[in-house]
């Protein structure tokens, strides 16, 4: 056991996956922890490492994929440990994917996979395990359970399905809960609703939630931390606040501006030019440098460290934005 | 924008989806798109919003010719071309282009770029070859904001929103008027998309190009749109200016929707009653009698359940088929 006071605890995660072009460097020393009913967002673009970082504290990074270097502690216990991850996951920390398919088994009733999890971790008998498989069901919104246990996950809608994979993930009564792009696959008016229970549940029950997704809209709403990844790093930490209305970072801030609005009706979109950097070959200095507006020469040739700042928030950036609210998120007048 | 460009009048598609009855017998069909009538300037973007299913995808396939029409007609330039194949169809297949969605799977991995771009050319036959068609290849690189010595690289070289310029490209190189976009940029992360959106509003300004822009992202549909259609269901359920479908929504649906995007700013999120709307849209082989929406609406009246409503004008300019409102 090592000292932790946190539910979850990473330190200086690093992350690597060997190819035939070279390593890639997926997490690059991240750090954060997360208490019991902390909603923390993690958003990042394709490739930034959010969610490699997700089943990394599951336990679910699979070879040629390792971790390379840090630790992760679920309660002072380490999760690099394969048979501490193997009794904790779905027990403890349950997880949530993007695609319902992918986490559901298509020749399995409902029943069969959500009683499968309970028998396996809880010490319940399989008629118990249904009973409280109903119940979970009717939790998540899912009207007939009793109907709905005896079938197959293709009978389900895509809102559904992500349901049943939310019932079946909080049926260990879980402490935390991972959700990774719960509602990129759904549409809108979907995406609403899983959110609402979403966050219900979280309030309920008191989970820790972890919510990752590129979509700033969907952590708005649903989460008080944020932490902001841009190739494999955390560039940016603080309260949704504190990011959404006065960014530091750049990069945070060019985010924002190249989100269109529905409540704003702007002319021109800011877009971020070039790309993401390539991560077989990381720079000696920031990252995101070369799509940088502020960029000096030395972010060519020293990387910031993420810096605690004022009020719990904290950046790496050697000039960061002056972080004074401005008239709107980068967008500038026209709000509706 | 005066004259339309387009105009799809009472737009019908079915699409078979299998047989039923003990003899397999009867043809079972799914309305995909369901009498839709819509114009569109020239000069215009038409923003065509939906969510899976909602026929928005078929719709634009229509126009293109791409799937049998059930009824209706679809106008081009003053021409009805609804039943027009062959050659003729070529021709007219020149000036309208489509881009889809995915620049992943919409680029052969096994041809260069200036052979990608050039194609449409040869097809064509305004040039011979590939090679021929370089000065025109090189132009259309520059002119979405691509560099000249790409064109010989293989699609792999290049990242999603790169693959999205080439794609454009593609559909620029027969001087296209009317441009088919369906999801041009959900594949792509913000950022990206941003650069890629502001691409296609320049081009639009310099070629004065006609735009029906398929989207399930209203916030990107607002921003890039001038006029706006919703559907449901296969049915067009509110037409309207830009501003006017955000600012003051008419048909309920159009309403739950606006309400279920999440804005990007905690503070309006946390003071926001997002209208949930419960349950799901219909099955398409056996639609709901009446408004398809009224099994979901919170406004839905007896008459709803009877008869479809017309699409009929609630304001200037602002179209929507609801009995209610």
């Amino acid at each position: 056991m090592i000292r932790s006071d946190h539910l979850l605890e990473i330190r200086n995660l690093e992350v690597v996956f060997p190819t035939r072009d070279g390593t890639v460097q997926a997490v690059r020393g991240v750090s954060l922890t997360v208490d019991a009913g902390d909603s923390l967002g993690i958003v990042g673009e394709s490739g930034s490492g959010k969610s490699t970082l997700a089943r990394a504290a599951l336990g679910l990074i699979e070879l040629p994929g390792r971790i390379a270097g840090g630790e992760i502690l679920w309660k002072g216990r380490s999760l690099l440990d394969k048979r501490v991850a193997r009794r904790i996951r779905g027990r403890e920390i349950s997880m949530v994917s993007q695609d319902p398919m992918a986490s559901m088994s298509p020749i399995l009733t409902i029943g069969t996979q959500m009683t499968e999890v309970m028998t396996r971790h809880l010490d319940i008998g399989s008629r118990e395990a249904f009973t409280r498989a109903g119940d979970l069901l009717e939790k998540v919104g899912i009207p007939d359970p009793g109907r709905r246990l005896g079938q197959y996950p293709f009978e389900f809608s895509g809102g559904m399905q992500q349901r049943v994979v939310i019932a079946t993930a909080l049926s260990c009564d879980p402490m935390m809960l991972i959700a990774d792009e719960p509602t990129t696959a759904l549409d809108v008016t979907t995406q609403a609703q899983i959110l609402e229970l979403i966050s219900s549940l979280q309030k309920d029950l008191g989970l820790a939630l972890v919510l990752i997704t590129h979509d700033l809209g969907v952590v708005a709403g649903a989460c008080d931390l944020l932490k902001v990844l841009y190739a494999g790093e955390i560039v940016e930490s603080g309260t949704a606040d504190q990011l959404f209305h006065r960014p530091r970072h750049p990069y945070t801030a060019a985010l924002l501006g190249s989100t269109p609005r529905l409540d704003v009706k702007a002319d021109r979109l800011v877009a971020i030019e070039g790309h993401p950097p390539d991560l077989r070959q990381v720079s000696i200095g920031c990252s995101f440098t070369p799509r940088c507006p502020h960029a000096t020469t030395r972010c060519a040739s020293a990387s910031p460290v993420l810096q605690p700042s004022e009020a719990g928030r904290a950046y790496a950036c050697w000039n960061p934005l002056n972080g004074r609210e401005g008239p709107g998120p980068s967008h500038g007048e026209g709000r509706a | 924008m005066s004259e339309a460009l387009l105009e799809v009048q009472g737009l019908t598609v079915k699409y078979d989806v299998g047989r039923e009855g003990f003899w397999g017998q009867h043809q079972t069909r799914l309305t995909a798109v369901d009498d839709v009538s819509f114009s569109i300037a020239r000069g215009e973007t038409f923003g065509l919003v939906g969510e899976s299913g909602s026929g928005k995808t078929t719709t634009g396939r229509a126009i293109l010719g791409k799937v049998p029409i059930a009824s209706g007609r679809v106008i081009f330039a003053g021409r009805d071309i609804t039943e027009v194949e062959g050659r003729e169809r070529r021709a007219i297949r020149r000036n309208m282009q489509l881009i889809p969605q995915n620049p992943y799977g919409s680029l052969n991995p096994r041809m260069k770029v200036r052979e990608i771009i050039s194609e449409p050319l040869v097809v064509h036959r305004r040039f011979k070859n590939a090679k021929g068609a370089t000065e025109r290849v090189v132009e259309l690189l520059e002119l979405t904001g691509m560099n000249p010595d790409d064109m010989h690289k293989y699609p792999h070289a290049f990242s999603g929103g790169q693959r999205q310029r080439i794609v454009i490209a593609r559909a620029l190189a027969l001087n296209p008027d009317l441009i088919i976009a369906d999801e041009p940029v959900s594949a792509l992360d913000v950022s990206i998309q941003a650069q890629v959106v502001n691409l296609l509003q320049d081009l639009q300004q310099r070629l004065r190009l006609t735009y029906i822009f398929i989207a399930h992202d209203l916030a990107v549909v607002r921003h890039i749109s001038h006029r706006i259609g919703i559907m449901y269901a296969g049915k067009l359920v509110e037409v309207a200016k830009g501003e006017s479908v955000y600012r003051s929504p008419i048909h309920p649906y159009t309403e739950a929707l606006l309400s279920s995007v999440p804005i990007p700013d905690p503070r309006i999120e946390r003071g926001r009653a997002v209208q949930v709307i419960a349950g799901e849209p219909p099955d398409l082989i056996h639609p709901p009698m009446g408004c398809r929406f009224h099994t979901r609406c919170p406004l839905a009246e007896p008459r709803c359940r009877e008869a479809a409503p017309p699409m009929e004008a609630k304001a200037p300019g602002h179209e929507a088929a609801c009995w209610v409102r």
